[in-house]
């Protein structure tokens, strides 16, 4: 029972254990698994990333002239890193930083349109292929003539 | 993984012969859907061997009524009621609704084609 | 005279946090029968591995089932899926498979043990068991770079590699989560609370447990030598040493004791891990689509998992069968309420350490 007072006179002038947030930081390990990034200038628009994300995080959304634009959803990322491990230019084109996401309170933030962008993605790539072709057709046809 | 095919009708039989609560352990009841055929496994294990897994299976139609085994393995009960949520089977004395409410979907796992 | 009560618990009550209903008829207090309803949160799991994901994303996916096992719901599925592929795994990555196996296994026993201490009335021990089981976590983060879900074991080894320099960190660690083992044993061995009056509590025969079929800590805890690590080689478990921890009585005491030595048994086999770790490659490339049907089991903290999978050389697989621990034991469990007092229940049920989206999936 002493040893029992002792234990909590002691207790009474310990550091609490839990962080005591807005005024110190939580703390991260090294090489901790982060946000991705993406860097337009250095990607070959290969879209393997999008194909092995699990969740369907990584979306290019196709333009019509040819280019693509990368669209990534922090909220439904499940940080595997798995499209940094399989894209051709890891560190370069696509990189995990040690950042988390913070969280958020306004729609806008956590992408509420994500689901919408998804069909968006699946039309305009429909659209590129039928565009393409028909861009292929009319150049058969003028071959010909030339 | 030793597997051994029942005949529909001698099913009970040759599982009371087969299995020793203190020797063997009981794994689950396992489905799977062929795409005409239901296959039903009841697998099991050695205590005593390494590497030991013995699958006994049935093939089935969809709506024959399958024996339950609970009266040779007692806790056999909650994966034949799994099984019978998932694939809406007949399974003898099994009642619906103990993994999936009344009002969600009915024997999702069929492959329906 | 006797007085009939039917007293329902769970889902949604202060005694039982797991999302599962039981209903207990009692007389004087004491139950007399239960029945028991899971399907509360039944996410379809099996069937979007069948339909939605291709083998490769498998494991990401069946990594969600449970948030406290999830590395062996990964691991079970790889090495069900490599059977299937042919693939033989560097030694390197098996070795760092068993080292995130058992870490995962000392943060979960931890769990356990802290619902045991609250449901004895400890609310103090349960947050400092909580706040010990911290360190345990920073030890994964430092290892995979993920707090909960992993993501650390892939199809042909592991993701990360373990450096050298690790070494040094897992050391101070592995003192730190032994120091804190050896004072919450010491508590569970000598508080009245925890040690005497759980003797006896929820106690099954070693008989009637393997007519069960009970897995897992419980059936250790009743003095039978079963656990799958030394039954399967598909991982090199037997090239450490393993020993299996027993206790006896079946009571829960004896599976709180048979769960603080395993905590023991996994820090020893971690060190081991660390001071035979092979050298050479972590993976080995995938090629091939799986084929065939293969079956997996490995020992989960809360006792066996198994794995069916059932692969025809397409992208996806044909059929995932996930058995989890919990779902083995809870036949066992409603056997094991019947006879008890009321006030014995939640405790019992603790004892177990039930999962139950594992379970519903
Ligand atoms: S880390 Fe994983 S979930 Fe996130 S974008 Fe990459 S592949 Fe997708
Ligand atoms: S995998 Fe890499 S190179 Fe390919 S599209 Fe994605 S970011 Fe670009």
């Amino acid at each position: 029972m002493i040893q029992g007072m002792i234990n909590s006179f002691c207790n009474l002038f310990k550091k609490s254990a839990t962080i005591d947030f807005p005024n110190e930081q939580m703390k991260i390990s090294k090489n901790y698994r982060g946000l991705i990034n993406h860097s337009d200038s250095d990607c070959i628009w290969c879209d393997v990333c999008e194909k092995v994300c699990p969740p369907g995080a990584i979306l290019f959304l196709q333009n019509m002239d040819g280019s693509k634009k990368y669209n990534y959803n922090p909220y439904l990322c499940i940080y595997c890193g798995e499209c940094v491990r399989n894209c051709p230019k890891p560190n370069e084109a696509l990189w995990q930083e040690e950042n988390i996401a913070f969280s958020s309170s306004s729609k806008k933030e956590v992408q509420d349109d994500w689901f919408s962008l998804e069909d968006e993605c699946k039309i305009a790539r429909v659209k590129y292929k039928e565009h393409k072709e028909s861009l292929k057709k009319s150049q058969k046809v003028e071959q010909p003539l030339s | 993984m030793v597997k051994i095919e029942l005949q529909k009708d001698n099913i009970l039989n040759e599982l009371a012969k087969f299995y020793d609560y203190k020797r063997h352990g009981f794994m689950t009841v396992n489905g799977v859907d062929l795409g005409d055929k239901m296959e039903i496994q009841w697998i099991f294990y050695d205590y005593s061997e390494k590497n030991s897994t013995i699958v006994y299976f049935c093939l089935f139609d969809y709506e024959d009524e399958i024996p339950s085994v609970v009266s040779i393995v007692t806790p056999a009960w909650i994966a034949e009621a799994e099984v019978v949520d998932m694939f809406g089977v007949n399974i003898k004395g099994v009642n619906r609704g103990f993994f999936l409410e009344d009002d969600s979907i009915k024997m999702p796992l069929r492959k329906i084609s | 005279m006797t007085k009939v009560l039917n007293v329902p618990l769970g889902s949604q009550h202060v005694a039982l946090l797991e999302p599962v209903s039981f209903k207990l008829t009692t007389k004087n207090e004491r139950v007399v029968e239960v029945t028991a309803d899971v399907g509360y949160v039944h996410r379809g799991i099996e069937k979007a591995c069948e339909t939605k994901f291709k083998f490769k994303q498998i494991p990401f996916v069946v990594s969600r089932v449970c948030g406290l096992c999830s590395i062996t719901h990964a691991t079970t599925s790889t090495l069900a899926i490599e059977k299937l592929l042919n693939l033989e795994v560097p030694k390197k990555a098996k070795y760092l498979r068993i080292l995130a196996l058992e870490l995962d296994r000392i943060h979960s026993h931890m769990l356990c043990l802290a619902h045991t201490a609250e449901n004895a009335g400890y609310e103090a021990l349960f947050m400092r068991i909580l706040r010990d089981r911290e360190h345990v976590m920073e030890l994964q983060e430092i290892l995979t770079g993920n707090r909960v879900h992993f993501d650390y074991v892939c199809i042909g080894g592991v993701n990360r590699d373990f450096d050298n320099d690790l070494n040094s960190t897992f050391e101070k660690y592995l003192k730190i989560f032994e120091n804190f083992t050896t004072e919450i044993k010491e508590l569970f061995l000598n508080n009245w609370s925890l040690s005497l009056k759980y003797k006896g509590v929820g106690a099954i025969s070693a008989d009637r447990a393997l007519e069960q079929s009970l897995a897992g800590p419980l059936i250790r805890a009743c003095g039978l030598k079963i656990d799958v690590r030394s039954e399967f080689d598909f991982l090199p478990y037997s090239e450490l040493d393993f020993n299996i921890i027993t206790s006896d009585g079946g009571d829960v005491y004896g599976r709180n004791m048979v769960r603080l030595d395993e905590i023991f048994e996994s820090i020893r086999l971690i060190r081991a891990v660390i001071n035979n770790l092979p050298e050479g490659d972590i993976q080995t490339k995938v090629k091939g689509n799986p084929d065939g049907e293969a079956i997996v089991r490995l020992e989960a903290p809360r006792g066996e998992l198994f794995y069916y999978i059932k692969g025809s050389k397409k992208p996806n697989l044909d059929r995932v069968r996930i058995k989890t621990p919990t779902f083995t034991n809870i036949p066992s469990m409603i056997d094991m309420l019947k006879n008890q007092e009321y006030a014995n229940v939640p405790a019992i049920i603790a004892s177990f350490d039930p999962c139950l989206s594992c379970t519903a999936k």
